[in-house]
């Protein structure tokens, strides 16, 4: 080593110096001193909630700059508690699920009490979240995202034996957590079931939350498993739809009752709540009194219920879906002229059982023989119920809201067919219950999306409605529009009038308004408006991606060539609406890049994305025409490109740019 | 804390300390000894012994840190003023077993008055202060190939005295610009003074 000059020696020696003083406060790793300076781990901000033998609070953790649920024994308990607790801690850690709360840590605390930290998303419980503005389809959803988890735990041989909406975190998303797994139990390989002492304190109280218990675990004396949280499910599926757990009242009642086991009661409050009978079903099966006749297992619960969201029958009823319209059919054959209601149900009826096929419009003939097997049933068919006509009206109602959304990806051949079919089930679901919400939710899409705005006003709104985001909107949307037709005394509605009237709305559009707006446009062109459609595909692109802060839009139609522009990444439309434009050429500028799946099916000749950062070639994507295809600098060969992006023009050039 | 449940590969989580003392890795502590070895003669130099006696002392030296260094007493102090005592009485020792002070007093000289006049702890000071210079030098030699541009030079410019406003004049640069390169490269020269001083220092 050379020489070192004096200076820079002294230098060298201040700066070790400044190392050695304190190497983490020289500036060097604040993060690290910080950490290192941390004394006092937990800095506790206020009770949570407090059980029979712990409490959690809510702390913040300076070390992992997070906020955490802390769980501890209650004061005053002693070591002859402190494995259980920490059972506790252990099977929760065990069970590694999105929707089962994650154990941070457990340790045992200066003082040599156990305690636990947990994840804490929200201080929200189910409770909170039921008393908001969700709808059934969201509440059977969330039920069906708790339902997965305990699914989860029951493969892993883990029970939760505590199932109430109180240990169920939910946050402002609705995401969930179920939380509390106290009296959880992992069974073992041997042991099916636990023994019945096991869900009883050493003084014989019962362990739970009364209301959500299942009867083998109020009775002291039967074994307690999976079905006994199936039954906890069923009243946990209950409180999400109406409010509340099958059984309430005094402690002494709710015992009673869960004993007694009497299902016509919960049966009734159910239906009173305006449950679908499918539905319905389900909940009774989850709190049937003997564990014999719940269901087997939550997945099959969770089965029935996705049944009942697609529209099929759930295995939960019992008797024929076809017997019980035909009844229906029978039952306002007495009551209306005849003709009237034979030509409007066999249409729903028919439809109904076609629309359990795959395709709507393909199986006519196959539908036409149903309509007249159901025709012959009729004759047989001796008395119907209240109940059954709400069967159907559910049925009716499920699926003209299904034929409404599957218009979104419906070619244009089944579109309008679709479309009638869907408004004939709506009429006729609104001859049974003129007043029902969700009736009323979806008329307003149906007759808002044909721009039928008028309808939309005057109709009345339900008394019992609660907010709609949605629903809410589109009323003010077409508030706008009709007001704008008034004033400028629109009679023909062209493709530029439709544009005119969207252009003021398109930067205050949600993504669930917008899919209205397309079936709107979609409307408009195949019932044969008039007039240049350029312009309305403008403004769906500028709604699709109003949160865009710069988004150019050029079209030529002597070329049949438009050039997209913007910063940001760009949003097309569905081919359904883009192949309006005849498209040849396609030209993408945005650094950002552009996901080109919606343009599946186009017959473009040449799609320009060199001038973008990403392309999107994850899904394959099919362009017949395309003969060009210009693209960023991307790690995939020309080859593995024409693999992903399929043309049968059979001369696709692939440059890289 | 996390408890490793095999054998690091190559003693990647390990130091050269480790790897030489605590897993008898030769190679580690070839390089151990190289390094201490460099500093050895840089200091004898400046004690202005002869390349014949420094090639010596440092054999001594090394062969007392092989079989003294896994002794090392943690609890006696940190360890450079122990390494500084050391050096300081094998050099002693040669001395006096060569019986240099007299044979060699006329043809070079000036160690003796060196090592006559000044105080033991004030020797073991300054050895302990080339140390640190020595350790400071080799980070920033060290970090020296992570910067491009003029950041090192602006860096050592500062050290050597220079004002802000000068070095932003010699480069064209901004006073911003002049600060946050001063900054960068202490950031990694400090990081590489603790690399390797966990290197080379036993923990005390």
């Amino acid at each position: 080593m050379n020489e070192i000059p004096a200076g820079r020696k002294r230098a060298y020696k201040e700066l070790f110096q400044e190392y050695s003083e304190d190497f983490s406060e020289s500036g060097v790793c604040p993060a690290y001193h910080d950490l290192g300076a941390i004394s006092e781990r937990y800095v506790d901000q206020g009770l949570l909630g407090r059980g029979a033998v712990k409490e959690v609070r809510k702390c913040y953790d300076e070390k992992s700059k997070r906020t955490v649920a802390m769980a501890r024994l209650k004061e005053g308990l002693g070591p002859e508690h402190y494995d259980s607790f920490i059972h506790e801690a252990w099977l929760t850690s065990s069970l590694e699920h999105p929707n089962i709360i994650t154990v941070y840590e457990v340790d045992i605390d200066d003082q040599g009490a156990p305690y636990f930290t947990m994840e804490l998303r929200s201080n929200r419980d189910l409770g909170e979240y039921v008393r908001g503005d969700i709808g059934l389809y969201d509440r059977i959803n969330t039920f069906l995202v708790i339902c997965r988890a305990m699914e989860y735990a029951h493969n892993r041989d883990v029970i939760h034996l505590d199932l109430k909406p109180e240990n169920i975190q939910c946050d402002d998303y609705g995401e969930i957590l179920i939380c509390d797994w106290g009296l959880g139990k992992l069974l073992n390989v041997e042991q099916e079931h636990l023994d019945a002492s096991e869900s009883q304190t050493l003084v014989g109280e019962v362990k739970g939350s009364l209301g959500y218990l299942s009867p083998e675990q109020v009775h002291q004396n039967e074994d307690k498993g999976y079905w006994s949280d199936i039954y906890s499910l069923g009243c946990l599926l209950h409180y999400l739809l109406i409010g509340q757990p099958p059984y309430r009242g005094s402690k002494d009642t709710v015992l009673r009752e869960t004993i007694k086991g009497d299902l016509e009661p919960i049966k009734k409050q159910l239906v009173e709540g305006g449950v679908p009978m499918s539905v319905i079903a389900v909940i009774l099966k989850c709190v049937a009194q003997s564990p014999s006749d719940r269901y087997g297992s939550v997945s099959a619960i969770r089965k029935d219920l996705s049944l009942y969201l697609e529209g099929h029958v759930t295995s939960a009823e019992s008797a024929s879906v076809l017997l019980k319209m035909a009844k229906f059919v029978q039952r306002h054959l007495k009551k209306f002229a005849l003709g009237l209601v034979i030509l409007g149900m066999m249409g729903a009826v028919g439809w109904y059982l076609g629309a359990q096929r795959d395709s709507y419009l393909t199986q006519q003939s196959e539908l036409d023989r149903e309509i007249q097997e159901l025709l012959e049933e009729k004759q047989v068919i001796l008395d119907f119920t209240n109940q059954e006509v709400d069967g159907l009206f559910e049925k009716l109602l499920a699926q003209c809201t299904k034929l409404y959304y599957s218009m979104d990806t419906c070619s244009d051949e089944e579109f309008l067919t679709l479309y009638h079919r869907g408004r004939r089930l709506m009429d006729e679901a609104y001859t049974l219950a003129p007043n029902h919400v969700g009736l009323y939710n979806i008329r307003v899409l149906y007759y808002f999306s044909t721009m039928n705005f008028e309808q939309v006003l005057e109709m009345d709104r339900p008394k019992s409605t609660r907010e709609h985001p949605l629903v809410d909107n589109l009323l003010n949307r077409a508030q706008q529009m009709q007001d704008i037709i008034r004033e400028v005394g629109m009679t023909e509605m062209t493709h530029e009038g439709v544009a005119s009237l969207i252009a003021p709305l398109v930067p205050h559009i949600t993504e669930r308004e917008y899919r209205c707006f397309i079936f709107m446009a979609r409307y408009q062109y195949l019932s044969g408006a008039r007039g240049d459609y350029n312009e309305v595909i403008n403004q769906l692109l500028r709604m699709r991606n109003n949160k865009l802060q710069t988004l150019s839009f050029r079209y030529s139609s002597t070329d049949r060539r438009m050039t997209l522009e913007s910063e940001d990444e760009i949003y097309l439309l569905n081919n359904l609406i883009m192949s309006r434009l005849s498209l040849e050429e396609l030209q993408i500028l945005s650094p950002e890049g552009c996901f080109i799946k919606p343009l599946h099916g186009a017959e473009i000749r040449s799609l320009d994305l060199s001038m973008t950062m990403r392309a999107y070639l994850d899904d394959p994507i099919e362009l017949s025409g395309l003969q060009e295809l210009s693209l960023p600098i991307i790690p995939m060969s020309a080859r593995a490109v024409r693999e992903r992006v399929r043309s049968t023009s059979g001369s696709l050039s692939v440059s890289q740019k | 804390m996390c408890k490793s449940s095999s054998e690091p590969e190559n003693g990647t989580s390990y130091t050269l300390l480790d790897r030489a003392l605590n897993l008898n890795d030769n190679e580690a502590w070839q390089v151990l000894l190289d390094e201490y070895s460099n500093f050895i003669h840089y200091i004898l130099n400046t004690f202005r012994l002869t390349a014949a006696d420094r090639d010596d002392v440092v054999q001594l030296i090394a062969i007392n840190l092989t079989k003294h260094l896994d002794k090392y007493d943690q609890s006696v102090g940190r360890f450079r003023p122990w390494f500084a005592r050391m050096i300081h009485n094998q050099c002693l020792l040669y001395l006096r077993q060569n019986r240099l002070h007299k044979r060699r007093v006329d043809a070079a000289g000036e160690h003796e008055v060196i090592f006559d006049q000044s105080s033991e702890s004030e020797l073991e000071q300054r050895i302990i202060d080339e140390w640190e210079v020595y350790i400071v030098n080799k980070a920033l030699e060290n970090v020296r190939p992570i910067f491009s541009g003029v950041a090192v030079e602006v860096f050592e410019m500062a050290l050597d005295g220079w004002s802000t406003a000068e070095i932003c004049q010699k480069y064209s640069i901004t006073e911003g610009s002049v600060y946050t390169l001063k900054r960068r490269v202490r950031k990694e020269l400090m990081l590489e003074v603790d690399r390797l001083t966990r290197n080379l220092e036993p923990k005390s």
